[in-house]
């Protein structure tokens, strides 16, 4: 089944949940964990968390692979669902 | 002309007493009326500008958070809402300038033009919001749209087609709507001109009447499309949207009233109910940005 196209803003709000779920789950947040939950191919997950770690919205270790949300992340994160919330209740 | 005429835009006269006792006074003090009725009565102003700048700022944190919600989300069709309560807020400014002007004689024109803008931005902004709910399940379905294309092509390109395709006559009618939507308001406004080019009062109290009426079945509309989906979920505290759009609704309902019997009191609740409105859904706005913080405050103890 195709899959609609994703906003690039709720790509980035799957992305730091996936990070977050795996965190909570397992401690540690690993890419191809991530990949798998936000449905996304290597090459571009990798481009999005480049941006991502410009935005200072995660943390990557570059020994490990490893990856963390940020405060930034979860104030990101925090937002998104009040915001959604909203537009759920405006009946829209 | 009598004072009567001079203000028949202006409800806001009826309420200040020294205006109200001028009334009586025969067509021949007109003039008389006219010097003494010149100067905008100080609580007057400041009550027209309390609401305006009450009215403007709520309109502001609806449209700035539904803008956020935009942005966050990335949905076009949500862009509809922020447009609308900004276009409101700015037909409340005119609305300001219809009421300092309504008591300047040598100002008469610009009166009317100020009511004539206040009337047009606030169909506008009702028809930009409606837009929102009207395009919602729309969003959703772009690959059926895709679908719908070649059938479209069809249409125009197959006589045979004409016939039989009542479902995507419908489908064409429905894709127009919006335009249609939008287009309305101004087209009764910009009518008006047509008919007359100089506004005068009466004229422009029948195009109150055609606008209000818009207004009224615009927000019904809303009513309807936001109220369906939050009964479904059966929780009361979802419905604080819905109520905020009954108040509005209401408001329009009641300068039905006022049109109808000229009575001061349909005005006034107008105003009141119009705050509330507002108010309500700056409230249930809070209310679900602070319940999801405090949910996530839950979550982390």
């Amino acid at each position: 089944m195709r899959q609609e196209k994703r906003h690039k803003l709720q790509l980035f709000y799957e992305i730091l949940c996936a990070i977050e779920d795996d965190v909570y789950h397992n401690k540690i947040a690993r890419p191809t964990h991530i990949q798998h939950n936000c449905r996304l191919s290597y090459d571009k997950m990798m481009n999005h968390f480049i941006e991502l770690e410009h935005r200072y919205m995660i943390y990557r270790d570059n020994s490990t692979g490893l990856v963390s949300l940020t405060s930034k992340g979860k104030k990101f994160v925090k937002q998104y669902n009040e915001l959604i919330n909203l537009i759920e209740r405006a009946g829209l | 002309m009598t004072t009567q005429e001079l203000h028949i835009l202006n409800p806001l006269t009826l309420l200040h007493q020294s205006s109200a006792s001028t009334t009586t006074f025969a067509p021949h003090h007109a003039a008389y009326i006219a010097v003494t009725i010149s100067a905008l009565p100080t609580s007057l102003s400041l009550f027209s500008l309390v609401v305006t700048v009450a009215s403007i700022f709520l309109c502001s944190v609806i449209a700035m958070y539904f803008y956020k919600s935009y942005r966050f989300s990335g949905f076009g069709y949500l862009l509809g809402l922020p447009t609308g309560f900004a276009i409101l807020a700015a037909s409340f400014v005119f609305e300001h300038l219809h009421v300092i002007y309504s008591y300047s004689y040598a100002n008469e024109s610009l009166e009317n033009v100020f009511f004539w803008i206040q009337l047009a931005l606030q169909s506008e902004g009702f028809a930009f919001i409606a837009l929102s709910y009207m395009l919602k399940n729309r969003a959703g379905s772009i690959n059926s749209t895709a679908r719908l294309l070649p059938d479209t092509y069809k249409i125009f390109f197959s006589p045979h087609n004409w016939i039989y395709s009542s479902i995507k006559i419908r489908e064409i009618i429905v894709g127009v709507l919006p335009m249609i939507l939008i287009s309305i308001p101004l087209m009764i406004t910009i009518s008006a001109l047509f008919v007359q080019p100089i506004l005068n009062d009466t004229e422009l109290k029948d195009m109150s009447l055609y606008t209000t009426l818009f207004d009224i079945v615009v927000l019904g509309y809303v009513l309807v499309k936001c109220l369906k989906p939050l009964v479904k979920a059966a929780n009361i505290k979802l419905l604080y949207i819905p109520a905020s759009f009954a108040l509005l609704w209401l408001e329009q309902y009641s300068l039905i009233i006022h049109y109808f019997d000229n009575n001061q009191f349909a005005f006034i609740g107008s105003i009141i109910v119009r705050l509330a409105g507002l108010g309500l859904f700056v409230y249930a706005i809070r209310y679900v940005i602070s319940s999801g913080r405090s949910r996530e405050m839950e979550v982390e103890r």
